[in-house]
């Protein structure tokens, strides 16, 4: 999938990183919401953020796929690379982009059409026509999102009369349709239930075989159940990350230390 | 303490005086409406009214004023006046009398007295003589004369074209006064009709209202060219303004990039709203009629000119006309719509790799429609209900062409056309004879807002039926 002919040599010069990002700020206004965050993301693996509420994990999200580009009278300074290329370069093209780092949301968000709409959403903009194709593809998203047995018979039905579990997977099956190479997740199961929680989890470690994934969670026994490395994050700072059991077990920093114990945050 | 609250109650009980008052002013207003408006279309009794000075007088009475009479002596006494509806001037000197109520000797409901309903002019009431053929008597009397209308009454249309045939009735002085077939409409006797009867000839004048054109200068028949020139205006004029107000509303909403410039069009369209609505009949008088007819009729059809064809008043102008004086409307609807739009789908969406047009086009535009449709209903129950302008633009109280028919080229956008608003309007303020008119008005009155407010209910249903969908949405 990667058609770039500019390669810029990456700092951190290691085969399993798919993204980097260098001494990344991000201002909303005049807000500070990121301060020189700079971190690598690694292939095939989970990689979870955590930390306090408003200390800027959806915004570093926010900033692999260009989303925040929407948000007016925002600036950025520093660089971010997907495999080796800055996505904020001249020659980025935004929508290419985005299809290649698929996100989820915090809340499910499907789109007021029918659960098969809504899959064929992505595929059909990128040129799918051919009814046999949107039909393989649809079928077999959500057969990935554990989705298919739930819903094969109501796939004309409307998405909104799901439950939000299964709004959720849906959008995750939706997110897959485009084939990215990495899945952002944004406390994808904040709104959800301890049992599709735990579904969402096994997805999760299910799809790690095939995608990136990037997920934000409030829940540190989420991050230490399904992550291979985590970052802590705290006031637009990124404190420390590492392997996920040696960061719960050891942490090297007191102020990761206090926020998993639960002294602060 | 205490006078702090007595103020808040005096509040309350005055906010809700208020509101009692208007809702019973428009709940008044609405049943006289209503009633005039439906009543018309039921049969009303004749009644024969002998007079102590001898007089006859048939018809029927349409209201009675009290009125204070000082007698010779001085004593004060109160008399009544009955108005009575006497039937066209054809038969009598007037058509609506008034009657002394002391001076009626006598009334009674004469079973043989008819309603002559005629093609041009107004109804007669008399008592069937005869029926003629050519000047020969065919049959005389009541049940004769009826029994020989009735049996030709279903080739009646074929037999108006003979003018050898007419009816003979008698006034209450004895007149006779010969109807031609050719201009009998149809004919009844109230005095005999049954409840089944009357129903039907309920039925069939309130039909005959909807669908037939109409007879003596607006006072009776129907308003179908009315309906039809309104509706065929509102339709042009949604033609226009709803791809000029959705447009707009996306620009200001989606595309344009917030600052002076976009408040400047949001307080403009605002004003616009806020414009009385003659101001956009002068200014499509001026701008429309005068400049673009004008400009038209000098490079299309220089050769009827001093004659013009687009240069005056016609269905194309006062559509536009509407369609700038809608805008507003549409263009707010549309915007709010919009800002409904959760920003999660548009998210959603462009997280896909959509781009913003096929954002706007496969996710915010389904989820506009019922906004689109809102701004059109309500656009269009305010054009439907929008006068004055119009009156300047191009309608007219009676004309004899639709503005769509058979002739070549089917469509006349040129034409002068007649308007339910404008008919009300021309029937409600007669200054001679006005009171013969008032039915009609109130029938007219009653239709427009019928059309007017199912349009409104449409829009309001519409939606609740899109907030249903959100509340979903965020369940
Ligand atoms: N669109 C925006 N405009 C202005 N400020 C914003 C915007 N989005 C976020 N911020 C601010 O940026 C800071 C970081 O926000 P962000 O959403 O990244 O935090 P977060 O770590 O995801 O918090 P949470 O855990 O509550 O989701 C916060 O102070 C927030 O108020
Ligand atoms: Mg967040």
């Amino acid at each position: 999938m990667t058609t770039e002919n500019t390669p810029v040599t990456p700092k951190i010069l290691r085969e399993e990183t798919i993204i980097d990002v260098e001494r990344v700020s991000f201002w909303y206004g005049g807000r500070a919401a990121l301060k020189d965050v700079t971190m690598a993301i690694d292939r095939q693996v989970i990689t979870a953020f955590i930390g306090p509420s408003g200390c800027g994990k959806t915004t570093l999200l926010r900033l692999i796929n260009r989303m925040n580009d929407l948000v007016p009278q925002v600036r950025m300074t520093g660089t971010i690379r997907m495999n080796g290329v800055d996505i904020y370069g001249p020659d980025t093209d935004v929508t290419r982009l985005r299809r290649r780092v698929g996100m989820v949301f915090q809340q499910p968000n499907p789109f007021p059409k029918s659960i098969y709409e809504n899959v064929a959403y992505g595929p059909r903009i990128h040129g799918v026509k051919s009814g046999v194709f949107l039909d393989e593809i649809v079928e077999r998203c959500l057969r990935r999102a554990f989705l298919w047995e739930e819903v094969q018979e109501q796939l004309e039905e409307s998405a909104l009369g799901l439950s939000l579990g299964q709004q959720q997977r849906l959008c995750i099956a939706r997110a897959i349709a485009v084939e990215p190479e990495v899945l952002l997740m944004d406390e994808p199961c904040s709104s959800l239930d301890p049992v599709a929680t735990s579904r969402i989890e096994e997805l999760m470690l299910d799809l790690k075989d095939d995608y990136t994934i990037v997920i934000v969670t409030h829940n540190m026994q989420q991050a230490a159940r399904v992550s291979e490395y985590t970052g802590f994050m705290l006031k637009g700072e990124l404190v420390e990350m590492g392997v996920t059991d040696a960061m719960f077990t050891t942490p090297r920093d007191r102020r990761t230390e206090d926020y998993i114990t639960g002294r602060a945050g | 303490m205490g006078s702090k609250w007595s103020k808040d109650d005096a509040l309350i009980w005055l906010s809700g005086g208020a509101l009692v008052l208007g809702f019973l002013m428009v709940a008044g207003l609405i049943l006289v409406i209503v009633v005039h408006g439906l009543g018309r279309f039921w049969p009303q009794e004749l009644t024969r009214y002998v007079m102590h000075d001898g007089r006859v007088v048939l018809g029927h009475e349409t209201s009675r004023a009290s009125v204070r009479t000082t007698g010779s002596t001085g004593e004060r006494s109160r008399a009544y006046r009955l108005r009575v509806r006497t039937g066209d001037r054809r038969l009598y000197p007037q058509e609506y009398i008034w009657l002394e109520e002391s001076g009626v000797a006598g009334r009674d409901a004469p079973r043989e007295a008819v309603v002559v309903e005629q093609v041009r002019g107004g109804d007669l009431f008399g008592y069937l003589d005869s029926f003629e053929d050519d000047g020969v008597v065919v049959a005389r009397g009541y049940d004769a004369v009826w029994a020989h209308y009735r049996e030709r009454y279903p080739e009646l249309e074929r037999l108006r074209r003979q003018q050898a045939l007419s009816i003979v009735l008698t006034s209450t002085d004895g007149r006779r006064h010969a109807v031609s077939l050719a201009s009998v409409q149809r004919i009844y006797a109230p005095n005999t009709m049954t409840a089944w009867t009357s129903v039907r000839h309920y039925v069939g004048s309130a039909w005959s209202y909807l669908w037939a054109p109409p007879r003596d200068e607006n006072r009776l028949g129907g308003v179908y060219p009315a309906i039809f020139g309104t509706a065929a205006m509102v339709i042009l004029m949604s033609v226009v303004v709803m791809p000029f107000g959705v447009l707009a509303a996306f620009y200001l909403r989606e595309y344009g990039r917030p600052g002076p410039f976009l408040n400047a069009v949001r307080i403009a369209v605002n004003s616009l709203a806020g414009v009385p609505s003659i101001v956009f009949g002068v200014f499509g008088l001026g701008f429309f009629v005068y400049f673009l007819g004008g400009t038209l009729d000098r490079l299309f059809f220089p050769a009827d000119l001093p004659e013009p064809t687009f240069g005056r008043g016609g269905i194309l102008w006062c559509s536009l006309t509407l369609a700038l004086l809608t805008l507003p409307v549409v263009i707010v609807a549309v915007e709010e719509g919009l800002a409904g739009v959760p920003r999660e789908l548009r998210e959603a969406s462009h997280a896909l790799g959509a781009t913003r047009f096929e954002t706007l086009w496969r996710v915010v535009v389904p989820v506009v429609l019922p906004s689109i449709l809102t701004g059109l209903i309500l656009s269009v129950a305010r054009a439907a209900g929008t006068v004055a302008p119009l009156m300047i633009t191009g309608v007219v109280a009676f004309s004899a062409e639709l503005p769509v028919d058979g002739a070549w080229p089917f469509v006349h956008l040129e034409r002068e056309f007649m308007h339910l608003g404008f008919h009300i309007f021309d029937t409600g303020f007669r200054p001679d004879g006005g009171e013969a008119f008032l039915p009609m008005s109130y029938t007219s009155t009653l239709l427009l807002l019928a059309i007017v407010v199912s349009l409104n209910a449409a829009a309001i249903g519409l939606r609740s039926r899109l907030r249903r969908r959100y509340s979903v949405a965020a369940a």
